[in-house]
Formats: C-alpha cells, sequence, structure tokens
C-alpha cells in the first residue's frame, strides 16, 4: 500500500504554558511516543504542522520550536469559540495524546539568508514561527552564517505579549537587538509604546544586505509593509506569512488558494514580489 | 394595476426607466434547447432580453434574499408568488418593496421527461404546437403530448394565476379544478411502517448531499445552515444514508407550514430524489392539524411562527 | 506485447461484462428512472451502453464520495490508528472518452508532490478502466469534449476500449502499455473472444480517423488562461454569481471536480477519519475560524470554479480541469452552462 499522507505521528502533550493574560493563548509542548518520528519529522523554521485530536479533528498551526530543539516540539495555540479542535486543545491536559502531520509548507529560504542581516516584524500571536526563527538564528551552530538581528514585536498590552521571558531574555542577549512595544502606555512599561509600524519606522533598520521576515493580522500588515517599502526593504528579501482555511494541508482538497498558488504547499511563506502577483482573495 | 395586462418587454424597461424599481428579476433565453435561466436586469435597455415561456421553470423569490436594500420588479408564476407571500409573512421582504409582475402558468416543461419520451436521442428545434412538443431527432420530427412532459408538480397545480400583482403579462390561464396534493401521498399514506421505510429509504439512496434543493427554496434562507455548524456538529456529510435521511428530515421540519409546494427543489434535484412526496405529504399534514395552507395570505401568521391556545395539540397525546 | 483486436458479438456484450463481473467489482452505466447513474452490477444485462455519459459519473470508483483516510480507536493512553482496507480490484466499464480524459486530471492532481495521496494512488492502481467510442448521436448534445481537444474515439488511459463496428459487433481493444500486467486477471475474459479481422481494423482505424477530423475548432488553453489573468478583478463573474445559488450539483457530478473535506465520525470510542466531496461552491467553504472568509459572495465563489478548471489546472498542471462532459450543464438547477461562459471569455479583447 502506498504511503497514507493522512495518517499523524502519535505525540503526547508534555507541557501546557498559558502565554498571555486572556488565557486564550496556549504553548504545547508534545513528545513524538516514538522518538525515530522526531528524527522523520525533520522540519525548517516557517513550516507548520497538523494538530489532531482524534474524535475532534485537526487544525493547521505554525511550529514555534527550533528545527535544532532535538526533544521535543512546540506550537503555540489561539481558542476560537468556533474552533472545534482549538477549543478541545485548550481544555486538554497534560498526558493526552495527539497526532501530528507534517512538517508541511514550503518554510523561510534560509539559504538565501546567508550572510544577510535579518530583520524580524511581528504583531500579537502571529510571532509563533518567527520565534521559532529567532531561537533557530541565535543557536551556535547558525548564528554566525548571518549577521546582525533586529526585531520588532508588540502586541496589545504587556499581558498579549507571547514568549515575554524569552524575549526578554533575548532583550539581554548578544548578537541580537530587540525592540517590544505595546499599543498603549503601561504602569511598569519602560520601553517603546506605539504600534508596530511607527515603532519600526522609529527603530529605522538598514535595508542595505537584510531580509525581513513580517508576520502579523492583517491590519498590522497593511500599514507595516508601507514602512518596510519605505526603509528599502526589496520585495524579493520581504517575506510574509500567510494563514488560510486548511484541511489536507497537502495541496488535494482544494481550499487554500490564492489563485493558482496553494498556502499549504506554494506557501504559506510567500516573497512581497510573489504577494503582489498574488490576486486578492485572502 | 391588477389585472391589467402588459408585454413583458415593455413593462420591465418602463419600471426601470421610471427608476420604480432597481432591478427586475426574470428569465433570459439561453443557447440550449428547451431552458431558460433567471436574469437580473438593472438597465432599461436589458429589458429587451426578458422572455417567459413553458422553460422559466425557477422559483425566483429565492433571489429576493440576495437583492435586500433593492426594488425589485419580480416575474412570478402563481406558484413562485406563494412563496414572495411566504417571505412577506415572516419580514423577509416587505410588499412596498416589490412590483409583482405576474406571469399566468399552465405548466412548464421537464427536461427529463423529455428525455425519457425520446429514449435519450439528441434533439432540436423544440416548440409547443397544439397541445404538442414537437422536436427534431436523429430519426426525423416527433411529437410528444404535452402531459406527457410537464413538471407533475404543475399537472395539480391550483395556482395557475397570481392573485397579488400589480400586473400580469398575459391574459389569466384557466384554471382546472385539482388538489395540489399529489394522489401519490395517500398511497404511500396506506402503505405499512415497512414499506414506506423502504420507499424512503430507496430515495435516500440517490442523495449526494449536494443541497441544490436547499439552495433553489426560498424558505430556505439562514445564513449558516444547520448542516453546516461545526459547534455543535448537528449532522455529518458521508455516504451514509442516515445522513441524507437527516438532512431532508430536518429540512422537513423547518418547512413546517412554509413550503408551498412549488416544486422547485425536485426540479433542481440532478439525481432526482422523490422530494414533492415528502413535500406534499408536510403540506396535507399541515393544513390538517393547523387548517393552514403556505403563501395564502400577506397577513397570515404561519403556525410555527406563532402560539395560538386553539392550536390543535392531538399530536402531543 | 501489441495491442490485441477482439471481437464482441452484438448479443455477447451482457455476458462479457457479465463474465468480467466473476472477476473484479463492475462500475457500469445503468437506467435509474428518469436518470441514468454509473452502478455497481454483477449481471450484464443491467448495463446500459446508450447511456453515453451517466448522469452520475464514475468518478465514484476512484474518488468515493465517503472514504475512509484511517480508522481510530479512542481510549485513554490507549489511542490506535489503523489505515484504510486496501480497496478491492474493480472495472469502470463503459466510460466515454470525456470521462477517460478527466481520470488524468484526478491522475494529476492526487500524484503531485510533495504528498502523493496513498489513498487514491491505491485505488486507482487497483482499477482497470475499460472505455467505450461515441458517435456524435450518442453523445449528449451538452457534451463539449471536441472544443476541448478530446475525440469521440480517443482511448487516452483506458485499459481497454470498445467501439460499435456498423455491423453491430464490438470491437475490443486491449492496449499494449505496462498497465497490462495490472490487468492479467482479466485476460481469460479477453483470450476466449475470436480475434478481429484486418478489415475490423481497417474499419476501426477509419472511425478513429473521422473522430479526429472532428476536433477542429479547438479551446487554446493557454490563450484562455491567459485571457482570464487578466479577469480577476472583472464585474464579469457578477453575470454568473448572480443566478448560481451555490449548491453543489455541479461539482459533484462534474468528473474533474476533485476538492473535499475531512471530517471525524465517531460511534463510541471507534470511528474513522474521512473526506467527503465538498466544493468551492458552498458559502463556508473558505471561512476561516475568526470568521474572516475571503470568499464571502457567489461572485469570487463563481470566479473560483472557472478559474480552477481553465487557469489554475493549466498553470500547475499544464491540463486543463474540464474534459467537457457537460454534465454541469445539465445539473445546474439556475441553467448555468459553461460554454456559455467560456465563449463569453473568448470574445473578450
Amino acid at each position: 500500500m502506498s504511503t497514507n499522507p493522512y495518517i499523524p505521528y502519535p505525540v503526547v502533550i508534555d507541557k501546557i504554558t498559558v502565554e498571555n493574560e486572556a488565557k486564550d493563548l496556549r504553548t504545547f509542548r508534545l513528545r513524538f511516543q516514538n522518538p525515530d518520528d522526531r528524527k522523520k519529522f525533520d522540519f525548517r523554521i516557517g513550516q507548520f504542522a497538523e494538530l489532531s485530536i482524534l474524535g475532534c479533528g485537526e487544525c493547521p498551526i505554525g511550529i514555534a520550536s527550533s528545527p535544532l530543539d532535538a526533544d521535543y516540539i512546540e506550537f503555540t495555540v489561539k481558542r476560537y469559540d468556533t474552533g472545534v479542535v482549538t477549543t478541545a486543545l485548550h481544555e486538554s491536559e497534560p498526558g493526552r495524546q495527539m497526532g501530528l502531520r507534517g512538517p508541511l509548507g514550503n518554510g523561510y529560504p534560509i539559504e538565501k539568508f546567508a550572510g544577510k542581516n535579518i530583520v524580524i516584524v511581528s504583531g500579537g500571536f502571529a510571532v509563533t514561527t518567527l520565534r521559532s526563527t529567532i531561537r533557530y538564528l541565535l543557536h551556535p551552530s547558525i548564528r554566525p552564517t548571518v549577521g546582525d538581528i533586529t526585531v520588532v514585536y508588540g502586541a496589545r498590552s504587556p499581558g498579549e505579549l507571547c514568549y515575554r521571558e524569552e524575549f526578554i531574555e533575548w532583550e539581554n542577549t548578544d548578537g541580537i537587538d530587540v525592540h517590544l512595544t505595546i499599543d498603549t502606555p503601561a504602569d511598569g512599561w519602560a520601553r517603546h509604546v506605539g504600534f508596530v509600524p511607527s515603532v519600526l519606522e522609529e527603530v529605522a533598520p538598514s535595508a542595505d544586505n537584510a531580509v525581513c521576515l513580517v508576520c502579523g493580522p492583517p491590519i498590522m500588515l497593511k500599514f507595516t509593509v508601507p514602512i518596510i517599502e519605505k526603509l528599502k526593504f526589496q520585495p524579493d528579501d520581504t517575506y510574509l506569512s500567510f494563514e488560510m482555511r486548511m484541511k489536507c494541508g497537502i495541496g488535494k482538497c482544494g481550499r487554500c488558494n490564492i489563485g493558482s498558488k496553494y498556502v499549504c504547499t506554494d506557501g504559506p511563506v510567500f516573497s512581497l514580489t510573489e504577494v503582489e502577483e498574488l490576486p486578492a482573495e485572502y | 394595476m391588477g389585472n391589467e395586462v402588459k408585454n413583458l418587454n415593455d413593462l420591465a424597461g418602463q419600471l426601470l426607466r421610471d427608476g420604480e424599481v432597481d432591478v427586475v428579476v426574470g428569465y433570459e433565453k439561453v443557447s440550449r434547447e428547451l431552458a431558460s435561466r433567471p436574469v437580473v436586469i438593472d438597465q432599461a435597455d436589458d429589458a429587451a432580453k426578458l422572455i417567459f415561456d413553458r422553460t422559466c421553470e425557477n422559483n425566483l423569490a429565492n433571489y429576493l434574499h440576495k437583492l435586500k436594500g433593492k426594488r425589485v420588479g419580480i416575474v412570478v408564476k402563481g406558484c413562485d408568488e406563494r412563496s414572495v407571500v411566504g417571505l412577506i409573512q415572516e419580514n423577509q421582504v416587505s410588499r412596498d418593496e416589490l412590483v409583482i409582475i405576474g406571469a399566468p402558468c399552465d405548466g412548464v416543461i421537464d427536461r427529463k421527461l423529455v428525455h425519457l419520451a425520446l429514449e435519450r436521442k439528441n434533439f432540436k428545434d423544440a416548440r409547443v404546437v397544439d397541445g404538442e412538443l414537437v422536436v427534431t431527432t436523429c430519426d426525423g420530427e416527433q411529437r410528444i403530448a404535452l402531459e406527457e412532459v410537464v413538471f407533475p408538480t404543475c399537472l395539480q397545480c391550483a395556482n395557475r394565476n397570481p392573485r397579488f400583482a400589480d400586473y400580469l403579462i398575459a391574459k389569466p390561464a384557466s384554471q382546472p379544478d385539482v388538489a395540489s396534493i399529489s394522489p401519490a401521498v395517500a398511497q404511500t399514506e396506506a402503505m405499512s411502517v415497512d414499506e414506506r421505510w423502504e420507499v424512503f429509504a430507496r430515495e435516500m439512496d440517490k442523495c449526494i448531499l449536494c443541497f441544490a434543493c436547499r439552495n433553489v427554496c426560498p424558505a430556505c434562507y439562514c445564513t449558516t445552515c444547520f448542516t453546516e455548524c461545526t459547534k455543535p456538529k448537528w449532522m455529518s456529510k458521508t455516504d451514509d444514508p442516515a445522513d441524507a435521511a437527516f438532512f431532508h428530515q430536518t429540512r422537513l421540519g423547518h418547512l413546517s407550514g412554509r413550503c408551498t409546494g412549488c416544486g422547485a427543489c425536485e426540479r433542481a434535484c440532478p439525481t432526482g430524489v422523490n422530494l414533492k412526496l415528502y413535500n406534499d405529504k408536510l403540506r396535507k399534514d399541515v393544513e390538517e392539524i393547523f387548517e393552514f395552507v403556505a403563501g395564502e395570505n400577506p397577513d397570515d401568521d404561519p403556525p410555527m411562527s406563532c402560539f395560538k391556545e386553539e392550536d390543535n395539540d392531538e399530536m402531543f397525546k | 506485447m501489441t495491442t490485441e483486436y477482439k471481437i464482441i458479438e452484438p448479443g455477447g456484450m451482457a455476458g462479457f461484462i457479465s463474465d468480467l463481473a466473476k472477476r473484479r467489482k463492475v462500475f457500469a452505466p445503468v437506467v435509474a428512472g428518469s436518470v441514468t447513474k454509473f452502478d455497481w452490477v454483477q449481471d450484464g444485462q443491467a448495463v446500459a451502453l446508450d447511456s453515453a455519459i451517466p448522469r452520475s459519473g464514475a468518478k465514484q470508483a476512484l474518488l468515493p464520495r465517503t472514504e475512509v483516510l484511517f480508522y481510530f480507536k479512542l481510549g485513554k493512553g490507549t489511542e490506535q490508528v489503523a489505515g484504510p482496507k486496501p480497496p478491492e480490484p474493480q472495472i469502470i466499464f463503459g466510460l466515454h472518452p470525456t470521462d477517460i480524459a478527466a481520470v488524468r486530471v484526478l491522475d494529476a492532481v492526487f500524484s503531485a508532490e510533495p504528498s502523493p495521496d496513498g489513498p487514491y494512488i491505491d485505488r486507482r492502481a487497483a482499477t482497470a478502466i475499460i472505455g467505450m467510442g461515441r458517435g456524435p448521436e450518442e453523445s449528449p448534445d451538452t457534451c463539449f469534449c471536441e472544443m476541448l481537444g478530446i475525440s469521440l474515439m480517443d482511448p487516452g488511459e483506458a485499459d481497454m476500449f470498445i467501439t460499435r463496428l456498423a455491423n453491430g459487433q464490438f470491437m475490443l481493444e486491449v492496449f499494449d502499455s505496462e498497465r497490462r500486467e495490472k490487468i492479467a486477471d482479466l485476460m481469460d475474459c479477453v483470450e476466449s473472444l475470436p480475434d478481429a479481422s484486418a478489415e475490423d481494423i481497417a474499419e476501426l482505424e477509419a472511425l478513429r480517423d473521422a473522430a479526429a477530423k472532428r476536433v477542429t475548432d479547438v479551446l487554446d488553453p493557454a490563450e484562455l488562461a491567459e485571457k482570464l489573468d487578466g479577469m480577476f478583478e472583472s464585474d464579469f463573474w457578477q453575470q454568473i454569481g448572480q443566478r448560481c445559488v451555490g449548491c453543489g450539483a455541479c461539482a459533484y457530478l462534474c468528473p474533474t471536480c476533485h476538492c473535499f473535506d475531512i471530517s471525524e465520525e465517531t460511534r463510541g470510542q471507534l470511528g474513522a477519519r474521512v473526506r467527503n466531496w465538498d466544493t468551492c461552491q458552498f458559502s463556508q467553504f473558505t471561512k476561516h475560524a475568526s470568521g474572516h472568509n475571503p470568499r464571502d459572495n457567489q461572485n469570487p465563489r463563481a470566479r473560483q470554479r472557472i478559474m480552477h478548471k481553465f487557469n489554475y489546472g493549466y498553470k500547475n498542471f499544464g491540463i486543463t480541469f474540464c474534459t467537457g462532459c457537460g454534465r454541469c450543464i445539465e445539473a445546474c438547477p439556475a441553467h448555468g452552462d459553461v460554454r456559455e461562459v467560456l465563449k463569453a471569455i473568448e470574445e473578450r479583447k
């Protein structure tokens, strides 16, 4: 019988971390029941997987841990009241069995980043695969392959910042320049205050020999992309990551296309050049 | 107004030109033999496109939902007009936003029956002459009696003439005295439970859950149908006949007191499910239990939308 | 191995089909009340060969309306998963050339990298296709496969092909492809048939030639795709969207449409993850959990159908995702006609 790409790897929830004050964002650390499967599940930054709960369904979530985190894999999932799987996930406890299908999607073209400065711009909980990227780039074996790393990351309030402790650790890490921001002033917050686009303009990272990875809700993208262009980042070197309603995740079920491109296989990462060629149906 | 007979194209053009309506919903020709299709026009120049003949089977009341907020001139047969009345009863459309263009009709043609009569041969040059459908096939000219190819619904139609039209586009059709409930209902009622189940199961076997029936029905206008709910997931959409059965039984429940028996669902079904049998049974039961006929008067209160103390409660005993 | 040419007598077709049915399941056209459809048959007498394009096609045999992707057993800490049963060997019998060409589309999509679709591939490998050539009078006038470059005598991917000769006999061609090994189990049904004569073969070739000559005014798929590229934002789609009711009649009867949904079907502790037919015409097809819907009215949905068939399919796989069977035209409750849409697109500057 041919390989059945719909059968997930069995995994177990090891640890659950609540990421935000609203408690609708949780990070699930998963362990493969068969350690060999982790090797088979060899993924790149920017890829996603279909999280599976038997009897419930699947949902496509970006991978939040680094490819070099050998023993586990992490996903940060937002709970939607209308979402059957996300609701079930948020009601789960460590020890629960689940399934994982993947890795899926194209991921970031890391080979094009060699020797370049990396500028990472994100807002809200869209930061998950970029957190995977930052962790990966900071790994001692990878760090020397790229230049400066600059991060601009914002959320509505301090309580809504995802991976807060990790970002604060990175603020104090050499070799990475982190700029966190919140929408409106808050007690005890001494960092940037303002929307991501204006903070990005303020920080004004150089576009020279740089690539820009940007991920965020549509409203943030709408105002951030013009700033990125203003700062003279090349469309070929600017990368967005898309979301779409998905089912198969492997380009068969016909659901997630934008024009002739499937977000699950041709994406979810698209350069700004590619995005400009896509028709406006997203 | 009322029973004034006007030429369809002139009327539609005039209504648009004078700004009495924003759009006119009617029928236009298609290149295929013996067929026409719904069209929405908003330019007086396009009024020349409109036709009305025995191919105009669609119930155009179904399109009123897409045209909310506009003043609509709508071409309706007697059956379609009942659906409009139903929508007025349910506050989905307001009478003063409509210009009802009434089309007297004594039956539309069922292409499936034409194919059957011609043993699936291709045909062309179809025309109705003296109560017969005349076509040309590879075997030459063939004549078929109209009663053989008109929709069964239409043969039992008690609504040949619209009753609330602002204008008519033809002289009233003669209205034979017919019962609008098919004799098949009484035949099925006379069967044993096991036989009736067999009939139902055989029909459900044909259903592929394409929802053509639901989507052409003017009374089905929920923005999220129960079939589309994931939380809770009311029904599965597999090839288990129980899924098709659940869909149809539930839809029938939702149509109680609202289905006007226009037959659009049965005509739409691509696999030939006998939906009319069950809709007719439903209408018969509603009439017996609640003394109510759907689509009769805009001022009526549909029985499922309101409670009256004198409502029949036999079914609770 | 070269092609074998055999003769089936006019009265012998039913027997031939019954013979085949003893060796594999047979999916063939049958009459069903006022419509015709493909169905599983054991008795060759039930097959209606004059039903050239049955209302519901043979897609069901390759991509069933519901297909188990895997079975599961629930349990705290004891969840298990098991693959679906291997598909039984089967035959799709009497397939019109337009439907044979449609199989090529399904094959292309489901075998594509990065993840070939195991369940489809296995079912396809277990399927023998016996096609049947048709004359123009035998194909419904809604069939427009010739406009898409498919002749009425084109055997395409079929493993065997039947053609009716002038004297009422049927010519059976058994092709010499590597798939012949996969239909080895059927060869004894064929071996017992008399060989065709040289005159019979000459007649077949003349029929095939004549059918090929009818394919003259072919739509240029590259030109069509390019025209469509410029039409994405056009209000053209409103013309279709205004009357389309958004049901699944066209897509479900279409032999190339293959979009599906994945759902869980559970009874107690046992269940299966299945796929069911779905269609881009349904209003909720692309709706996100957040409530956002990139195609939130029938105009972009109508556009998606035409684009997928005549633009994206061609761009991604080099083949048009429509083979002109015309089922959608017969089935559409709003009487849409894809030929009129194509004509309107062609005529745009």
